[in-house]
């Protein structure tokens, strides 16, 4: 009996090291998903800040380019503005004489 | 001490417990860490390409209204120019008509726009208003003259009587019936401003060919 009671003794021992050696694994998996989460958030923020960034830079771009346009539509503006204003110059001068003398003769013009 | 049989399988079984436990734990984290990132990379791509379109919109709407504004100030500037021109014209034409009536056909002219008042006016009494040089150099016997020419035209017994107050333009008349009210305006200025109105058109036609 005092055998038996004793060899009981040392299968509860070894049972109770072997739910404490099982509470370690449950506990080191708990860790572990914990840590799989944790790193899970912090990459769905990475991605978020990378959107961010990348939105950022194509607006950035699209920016530039939009004012490179407009300011290239400006300067071609600007060309045929001075074409034209440089046309309009000179036929005025060569026609404002004619012009002069026309109006001239409308306001000298009378009815009697 | 070896365990008995019974004792070893209930504490296998308690370490197997454990063990699965502990990977159905991991593959539940792994899975819904897998899912959170699979959906935050779907939700961000989304977002991602609603903003850019978003703003592609602004930035394209934003462009379009600088290249209208840019077209309006061209055709803007190049009306300026064309009224700059046209101003031109009738400046000069003001200045010739200034200098005319210091040449010897001014005379004839203002006797013409004298006349030809009295006769929008239908004769009668008529009162003369012309500037300072002109009052002073006009004389009774023009006067007179136009009154006969206006009769004859209008066949209206008219009388000429220069104004008192002399008139703060360049040349040409303004003739009313005697007691006010009805009047034409034929000075130089308003001459010049009533052709201005109506040839504007014709003018810039001639200047620039259109």
């Amino acid at each position: 009996m005092v055998r038996d009671f004793s060899t009981l003794v040392d299968e509860l021992k070894a049972l109770r090291e072997a739910e404490t050696k099982a509470k370690g694994v449950m506990d080191d998996a708990e860790r572990r998903a914990e840590e799989t989460m944790r790193e899970a958030t912090e990459e769905v923020a990475r991605i978020n800040a990378r959107i961010e960034m990348e939105v950022a830079d194509a607006y950035r771009k699209m920016q530039e380019g939009m004012k490179k346009e407009v300011a290239s539509h400006e300067l071609k503006l600007d060309k045929d503005f001075s074409e034209e204003a440089a046309k309009l110059e000179k036929e005025a001068k060569e026609r404002t004489k004619a012009a002069v003398r026309y109006v001239v003769e409308q306001v000298l013009r009378t009815e009697v | 001490m070896p365990l008995s049989s019974g004792s070893e399988a209930i504490r296998r079984r308690i370490l197997e417990d454990a063990k699965s436990q502990a990977e159905a734990i991991l593959s539940e984290a792994s899975s819904k860490a897998g899912e959170l990132v699979g959906v935050a990379r779907e939700n961000a791509e989304k977002t991602r390409r609603a903003r850019i379109e978003e703003r592609e919109a602004l930035v394209k709407e934003k462009m379009e209204r600088q290249m209208a504004e840019a077209n309006v100030e061209y055709h803007r500037r190049l009306e300026k120019k064309r009224t700059e021109a046209i101003d031109g014209v009738f400046e000069e034409a003001a200045a010739q008509l200034n200098a005319f009536t210091a040449e010897k056909g001014y005379s004839a002219f203002l006797f013409r726009l004298i006349v030809e008042s009295g006769v929008k006016l239908g004769g009668g009494e008529l009162l003369l208003q012309v500037n300072r040089r002109d009052r002073d150099s006009i004389q009774a016997a023009t006067l007179r003259k136009a009154a006969n020419a206006i009769e004859e035209r209008v066949k209206q017994k008219t009388t000429l009587e220069p104004s008192d107050d002399a008139g703060n333009f360049s040349g040409g008349v303004i003739a009313s019936k005697m007691g006010g009210g009805i009047f034409v305006n034929n000075t130089l200025e308003e001459r010049l401003k009533s052709v201005r109105q109506e040839l504007t058109k014709e003018v810039e036609a001639m200047l620039h060919g259109e």
